[in-house]
């Protein structure tokens, strides 16, 4: 029973050497002129202090979080064989509902600024590459998003299992974040997520903005709506709609915090209060706020586009 | 005996290290070139779509740019090898600390960043409109 609260290992911690050594590869191809790579000094190190800080974090939070999906998986409704063969189609479960799940928190950690606070700085960097994909949050612990993979929990998938596939998941979507590759094969770029996809997502062009939230398979965005195609007329500019004007790692971890509270103090009603900290990214109460859906509007008013074609 | 999660994070902290230089040392930043009018407007059209310019200025390293839209005023500095950009109410600018070099706009908000424009000393600041 114990082996299937706990992992035995943490595959993310195992992979670290992998990603040190696929960051050394990255920047060596862009000194060979080999890809077009790019990195900047500073946004390196915010990007890697930014990582580090989110494993301290991570830590500090991994308590409750461990502790409340091994309750909810002591009140599961069903009992998913875990033994033998049958096992197989557990885990091949699991990497779908997980990744739905992953889907569901990307799209809330962007389209409300409760979880957008603790997401922006994983977008704040203007470049995109291996290093951008280490800069994670320090704060997704405490705004409570973890509480969406307790239903996997009470459905009967054990943590164990749980948290390994959210380990694998984060892992697949480090390599992802580069620009040395192109595209792959069309089968494979219509049903994963790849850097392609993810570039337009990491994009601030009005025509990618809150696009591309896939985990491991681009399949959820196609499904419901939010998928957008990489364009070669349109490269994407990297960053979040206002960049940040420094490279101070305090400021990337908590900028939006700050600019909630900031939002909440000026405040003229209770719905102001709460669409300040619920609303999406952007909010304001005079209804001229840049949020993603009035910038893809006014940007397609202006070139005559339609804000949300069909997905391909 | 250092705790295993202490050690773990020593070592991130020197592949840290490690990795910062050498992206410091492969030189490979994105190309971007200094301002001219062309890029500072191409610059705000992108960030601020719905403004147009009415008149700019470059300062003169070519690292800073400023533009009048009506009674705003678009600001657009160096950050590494991008360049960042901010609005703010066109009569905000005097409040722009002045140097040897020029002039410092700190922009105090979430976002942050310090804008530092190469401005003759004998050039009114704010710059004269059309």
């Amino acid at each position: 029973m114990k082996d299937l609260e706990h992992a035995p290992f943490d595959v993310v911690t195992l992979a670290v050497p992998a990603f040190v050594l696929l960051i050394v590869l990255e920047i060596g191809l862009g000194w060979l002129k080999r890809a077009p790579v790019r990195y900047e000094t500073r946004d390196t190190a915010t990007s890697l202090l930014l990582g580090l800080g989110s494993t301290v974090a991570g830590v500090l939070t991994a308590g409750i979080v461990g502790g409340a999906t091994i309750w909810a998986w002591h009140h599961r409704i069903l009992d998913l064989p875990v033994a033998g063969w049958p096992t197989v189609g557990t885990w091949i479960a699991l990497f779908l509902l997980e990744d739905l799940t992953y889907y569901v928190f990307h799209r809330l950690s962007h389209e409300r600024r409760f979880w957008w606070a603790a997401h922006v700085n994983h977008h704040s960097s203007q470049h995109y590459n291996l290093s951008t994909a280490l800069r994670q949050s320090w704060t997704g612990g405490v705004n409570g998003s973890w509480l969406l993979w307790l239903p996997l929990a009470f459905l009967g998938f054990p943590p164990a299992m749980i948290f390994v596939q959210k380990g694998i998941s984060l892992i697949y979507q480090f390599w992802i974040h580069t620009e040395a590759v192109r595209r792959l094969p069309a089968p494979l770029e219509y049903v994963l997520n790849t850097p392609s996809h993810h570039r337009v997502h990491h994009a601030r062009n009005p025509r990618y903005l809150d696009r591309n939230y896939a985990g491991i398979l681009i399949i959820w965005d196609r499904m419901f709506g939010s998928f957008e195609a990489e364009r070669d007329d349109e490269p994407c500019r990297y960053g979040i709609v206002r960049n940040l004007g420094d490279f101070n790692v305090l400021r990337a971890a908590f900028h939006e915090w700050w600019a909630i509270g900031r939002d909440l103090l000026a405040a003229r009603s209770l719905r102001q209060a709460v669409m300040a900290v619920f609303g999406p990214p952007g909010w304001r109460a005079d209804g001229q706020g840049d949020t993603a859906v009035a910038l893809r509007a006014r940007w397609a008013a202006r070139v005559g586009a339609d804000p949300n074609p069909p997905a391909a | 005996m250092v705790p295993p999660f202490l050690l773990q994070l020593g070592v991130s902290a020197g592949f840290i290290v490690l990795m910062v230089v050498l992206a410091s040392v492969a030189k490979i930043p994105r190309a971007n070139p200094l301002l001219d009018d062309a890029a500072l407007r191409r610059l705000l059209a992108d960030d601020f779509p719905e403004q147009v310019p009415d008149r700019t200025w470059i300062a003169g390293d070519g690292q800073a740019g400023l533009a009048a839209a009506g009674k705003t005023a678009l600001v657009a500095f160096r950050l590494g090898d991008g360049y960042v950009t901010r609005d703010l109410p066109w009569d905000d600018l005097i409040r722009a600390h002045r140097t040897p070099d020029g002039v410092q706009l700190l922009f105090n908000g979430p976002g942050g960043g310090l804008a530092r424009l190469a401005w003759p000393g004998e050039a009114p600041w704010p710059p004269e409109r059309p």
